[in-house]
C-alpha cells in the first residue's frame, strides 16, 4: 500500500513539474527523454530505498537512493540545458 | 470542440470495453491454469512441468552443470562429507570442546554482542528440531534410527493398507504435483524430484530387495529398501536477519533454524508419504543430498562445494526423502554459477577459516581423504572449517551468508542484478565489488549492530515466504 501512495505521489510531483517547465519554455524530445528517464531512474531510486529497508539493509537502501537520486539530477540538468529552450514572446 | 467532449455513451462503451477485456484475460488466465498434458524429453522419459516457475532467466538443462567423472567417481564415506564425521576422527577432539566451552563462558561473562546469554539461548532454541535430523545428529533424540524417531513416524499413522485398501494411484506427473504442495505446506522453500543415483550413497548404506523400511543393522550399516529409487528433495530458505550475524551465537541460531525447519518438513514428508501407502525414509545420513538436490534442479554446485539455489542464494539448507512412489523427475537447471563463481570469490575470501579455495578454476583432485573424487569442483579444507567452528561452540555459515546471490528480492535491483548476473556471469568480480559497496555481507561480528537483532520487527519465522514469487 506503501508503495502505491509513494507512486502516485511521484506521479503527481513529476506531472506538476513537467507543467511548471513547460510555463517557463518549450520543451523538445529530448527534453521529454531525459525527463521520463529521469522520473524513472527516481522510482527506482526510491523503490530499492523502501525495499532495502524492509530487508533491513540499511546501507544498501541509502546507496541506491543516492545512487539512482545522482542519475535522476544529472539527467535533469541535461534535459534543462539541452531539452528545453525559453518560450519568446 | 463538441467532439472532445465525453459523452455518457462513450463513457459507457469504454466500460464495457474495459470490463471485456477484464473477461477475456480470465478466461485466458484460467486456461492457463488447467492441468497440463504430459510431457516427454527427447528420450521419452516423462518430465513434469514444475508447479513452481523458475524466472526466465534460469535455464533448465539435461545434465547437471558440475563436471563429474564416473571412471574415478566413489562412493562417499560418511566422514566425507559430514563434518561432525571429521571430529570423531580428530585427535583433538576433546580439547576443541574445551577450547568451545571457554570460548561460550568468554561471550557470556563479558557480555559480548551476538554471544550473550540470550543470543545462546536462542541458539539452543532454534537446534530443537535438529533432533528430527539425521546421523548428522549422531546421539540427539530422535535422530534417524533410533526408536524414538520411529515413534514419531509411526504415532496415530493409519495408511491405507490399514482399512484394506490398496496404497494411491495416480500418474507419477499427478504424483509430483500433490508433493510438491504438501512439502511447501510442511515448511518446505522448495520442492524438487529425481531418481535414485547408488554413487551418491555413503559407503556404509546397503540396498537390500527384502527390506521394507530403513534400518540400521549392528555390524553391516544401513540397510534401504532397494524398491526406494525416487528422491523427493526439499530446501528451506534460512532467516537472513540472523545469518548475516554468522560467526556469533545469532548466526549459529539462523542456521540451526534452517535446519529445524527442513527436518521438522522432512519428518511431515515421510509421515505424508506412507500416509499415501508408500515407502518412505529420509535421506541424510544414508546418502549424499546434495548432488540428488542438484540433479533435481534446486540449484548448481558453488565453490563453497554447497548447493546455491538461484532464488534463495547459499542461504538454503537441504534434506531428500526415498521412496518408492512413482514420481516425474526435475530437470537439472543452469544460471550461469560455474562462471560466476570463478570470478566472484566472495565466499572464499570472507571464510574465517580460510576453508575455501581461492583457485581460478574447479579441479578433480580431492583436498584431503575426507572427501569423494569424481567431480571437478573448489575442494574445501574441511578439517579446518570443521575446526573452526568446533573450537566455538557455535555454527558457522559464514559462505552461504555472503554468497552474492543470498538476497531477499523486496528491492527489483535484486532481481535485476541476479538477471545480470546469470547472464554475464564473467562479471562476477564487478558483482562482487558493487556487493561490497552497497554493505551486503556479514554485519561485523561482536559489534553493537549485530545485538539489534533484538529490536529488528521480523517477519514469522524470520522468513519472507513469498521470496520469489512476488
Amino acid at each position: 500500500m506503501m508503495t502505491l501512495f509513494l507512486g502516485m505521489a511521484l506521479g503527481a510531483v513529476s506531472i506538476w513539474l513537467y507543467g511548471q517547465v513547460k510555463a517557463l519554455g518549450t520543451i523538445n524530445w529530448l527534453g521529454r527523454v531525459l525527463y521520463l528517464s529521469g522520473i524513472v531512474s527516481l522510482a527506482f531510486g526510491i523503490e530499492t530505498f523502501t525495499g532495502s529497508m524492509i530487508e533491513h539493509e540499511m546501507q544498501a537502501g541509502w546507496m541506491g537512493l543516492g545512487a539512482f537520486g545522482f542519475t535522476t539530477a544529472i539527467l535533469f540538468i541535461i534535459g534543462w540545458r539541452f531539452g528545453v529552450s525559453e518560450k519568446t514572446e | 470542440m463538441e467532439n472532445n467532449k465525453l459523452s455518457r455513451k462513450n463513457f459507457l462503451k469504454g466500460v464495457g470495453a474495459l470490463m471485456g477485456a477484464t473477461a477475456t484475460a480470465g478466461v485466458a488466465g484460467k486456461a492457463e491454469a488447467a492441468p497440463q498434458p504430459v510431457r516427454t524429453d527427447e528420450k521419452g522419459l516423462t518430465v513434469r512441468k514444475r508447479k513452481y516457475k523458475y524466472p526466465w532467466w534460469v535455464k533448465t538443462v539435461d545434465k547437471i552443470t558440475t563436471q563429474v567423472n564416473p571412471a574415478i567417481e566413489e562412493r562417499p564415506g560418511l566422514h566425507y562429507s559430514a563434518y561432525y564425521g571429521n571430529m570423531m576422527h580428530h585427535d583433538e577432539w576433546k580439547l576443541e570442546t574445551d577450547k568451545a566451552k571457554a570460548h561460550v563462558k568468554e561471550g557470556l561473562v563479558n557480555n559480548i554482542p551476538g554471544r550473550t546469554l540470550p543470543d545462546v539461548a536462542l541458539h539452543y532454541a532454534t537446534h530443537a528440531y535438529m533432533t528430527y535430523g539425521s546421523l548428522g545428529s549422531f546421539d540427539a533424540p530422535r535422530s534417524v534410527g533410533t526408536k524414538a524417531h520411529d515413534e514419531l513416524l509411526s504415532y496415530n499413522m493409519h495408511p491405507p493398507q490399514d482399512f484394506d485398501l490398496p496404497a494411491w494411484q495416480t500418474t507419477p506427473e499427478e504424483a509430483s504435483r500433490t508433493v510438491e504442495a504438501a512439502g511447501i505446506q510442511l515448511g518446505a522453500s522448495m520442492v524438487g524430484f529425481t531418481q535414485l543415483n547408488p554413487q551418491w550413497l555413503y559407503t556404509w548404506t546397503h540396498r537390500d530387495p527384502k527390506a521394507t523400511e530403513m534400518k540400521m543393522v549392528p555390524g553391516k550399516g544401513m540397510v534401504i529398501p532397494e524398491k526406494d529409487v525416487y528422491v523427493i528433495a526439499m530446501i528451506s530458505q534460512g532467516p537472513r536477519d540472523l545469518l548475516i550475524r554468522n560467526q556469533s551465537e545469532l548466526g549459529a541460531a539462523g542456521d540451526r533454524a534452517a535446519y529445524s525447519r527442513i527436518f521438522s518438513a522432512a519428518v511431515g514428508m515421510v509421515r505424508f508419504i506412507r500416509g499415501l501407502g508408500y515407502s518412505a525414509n529420509q535421506m541424510n545420513g544414508t546418502g549424499a543430498v546434495i548432488p540428488h538436490s542438484i540433479s533435481a534442479g534446486l540449484g548448481e554446485l558453488g565453490r563453497m562445494n554447497r548447493m546455491i539455489n538461484p532464488i534463495f542464494g547459499g542461504n538454503v539448507r537441504i534434506e531428500c526423502i526415498l521412496t518408492d512412489l512413482p514420481l516425474a523427475p526435475d530437470k537439472p537447471i543452469d544460471f550461469g554459477l560455474q562462471e560466476f563463481c570463478r570470478h566472484c570469490k566472495k565466499c572464499a575470501t570472507e571464510c574465517p577459516a580460510g576453508a575455501l579455495s581461492l583457485a581460478d578454476d574447479p579441479y578433480w583432485v580431492p583436498a584431503n581423504g575426507f572427501q569423494a573424487p569424481g567431480k571437478k569442483t573448489y575442494f574445501e579444507n574441511n578439517d579446518a572449517c570443521a575446526s573452526y567452528f568446533g573450537e566455538r561452540g557455535n555454527y558457522c555459515s559464514t559462505c552461504m551468508s555472503v554468497c552474492p546471490w543470498s538476497k531477499q528480492d523486496f528491492a527489483a535491483l535484486h532481481e535485476m542484478t541476479k538477471v545480470f548476473a546469470a547472464k554475464t556471469p564473467r562479471a562476477g568480480t564487478l558483482f562482487t565489488e558493487l556487493d561490497d559497496a552497497f554493505g551486503y555481507g556479514l554485519i561485523k561480528p561482536e559489534s553493537e549492530e549485530a545485538a539489534e537483532w533484538w529490536d529488528l520487527d521480523i517477519p514469522e519465522l524470520g522468513i519472507d515466504s513469498y521470496q520469489g514469487k512476488r
